[in-house]
């Protein structure tokens, strides 16, 4: 036994989540702040990347020549002038991973890519 | 009047045994789904006791079932016992302003005290753990408390009709 109060009242809760979720999304899309990892050259920063904008970028350390690509969140070294190769061995590092803020070291060419998210 | 009382007395007793034991057999035997939704079972009680009686009996049986059911399972004064009571004060507050101001059907009464209960205890979270996070939760609790309030209000509607029927109370 449905009564056109009860309708109402769905109606209402409906609309009321629907508002609440739409004003949850707003506050959400206005808070999404730049991230930025930072590249380090002789311990100052060389220039800064949005983690979250996919993109590439060539800079050059001590030794030679270095790519960084950023993708989804993620950044990886890779073509790099150097013997060891040992940051293109560190692979993908993700924004949230714990190495995402120890970083990629590159000693050779003097560079630590590094994100450090804020607290 | 003193046999009345008594009645009434032991009506409630009965009630609040019932809404105690469904409480403490909803938490043992169904789990809760996804984002914490559950049914919220022993409400059904307390829509039966606020159509019987009136909304003092149903602060008192829900009252009841708080205390008495978190002291059967241990877990009273905890910090589980602070988040169920003050889902059930708000669930009882949009209770009688629903009934008293709205005079809204019974069904609308279920789904909105669901609504309260788990607003409620969302708060109380936030509250105590210091975590404003939880409110991204709160849009998918009022979702959810359409069907769970239409479950328990269709199971009220139809332990009320076959009460009122066959008790003199």
């Amino acid at each position: 036994m449905m009564k056109k109060k009860d309708l109402f009242v769905i109606l209402a809760i409906c609309a009321l989540a629907g508002i609440l979720f739409g004003g949850m999304k707003l506050i959400e899309s206005f808070n999404t702040k730049e991230e930025l990892g930072k590249v380090i050259y002789n311990n100052q920063i060389l220039f800064t990347f949005d983690v979250n904008k996919n993109e590439t970028y060539e800079f050059k350390g001590d030794y030679g020549t270095m790519h960084l690509e950023v993708q989804d969140g993620s950044f990886r070294v890779y073509d790099v002038e150097c013997p060891n190769q040992i940051c293109v061995g560190m692979g993908w590092l993700h924004k949230d991973d714990i190495f995402a803020s120890i970083g990629i070291v590159c000693i050779p060419n003097q560079i630590i890519v590094v994100y450090e998210p804020e607290e | 009047m003193g046999r009345n009382k008594t009645r009434r007395l032991v009506y409630l007793t009965l009630l609040s045994a019932m809404a105690i034991t469904i409480n403490i057999l909803e938490s043992t035997y169904i789990p809760a789904l996804p984002y914490g939704i559950r049914f919220g079972l022993a409400n059904i009680i307390a829509l039966i006791t606020v159509e019987l009686f009136g909304v003092k009996e149903m602060l008192i049986v829900n009252m009841m079932r708080v205390v008495i059911g978190n002291l059967l399972r241990g877990l009273i004064f905890g910090s589980t016992f602070w988040i169920s009571l003050s889902g059930v004060l708000l669930s009882s507050l949009v209770l009688i302003l629903s009934k008293k101001l709205l005079k809204l059907p019974i069904l609308s009464m279920s789904m909105l005290s669901a609504l309260g209960h788990s607003t409620g205890q969302v708060m109380m979270v936030m509250l105590m753990y210091n975590q404003s996070g939880m409110m991204l939760v709160i849009p998918y609790l009022l979702i959810s408390a359409i069907p769970t309030g239409l479950l328990t209000g269709f199971t009220a509607q139809g332990a009320l009709r076959l009460l009122k029927k066959n008790v003199r109370f």
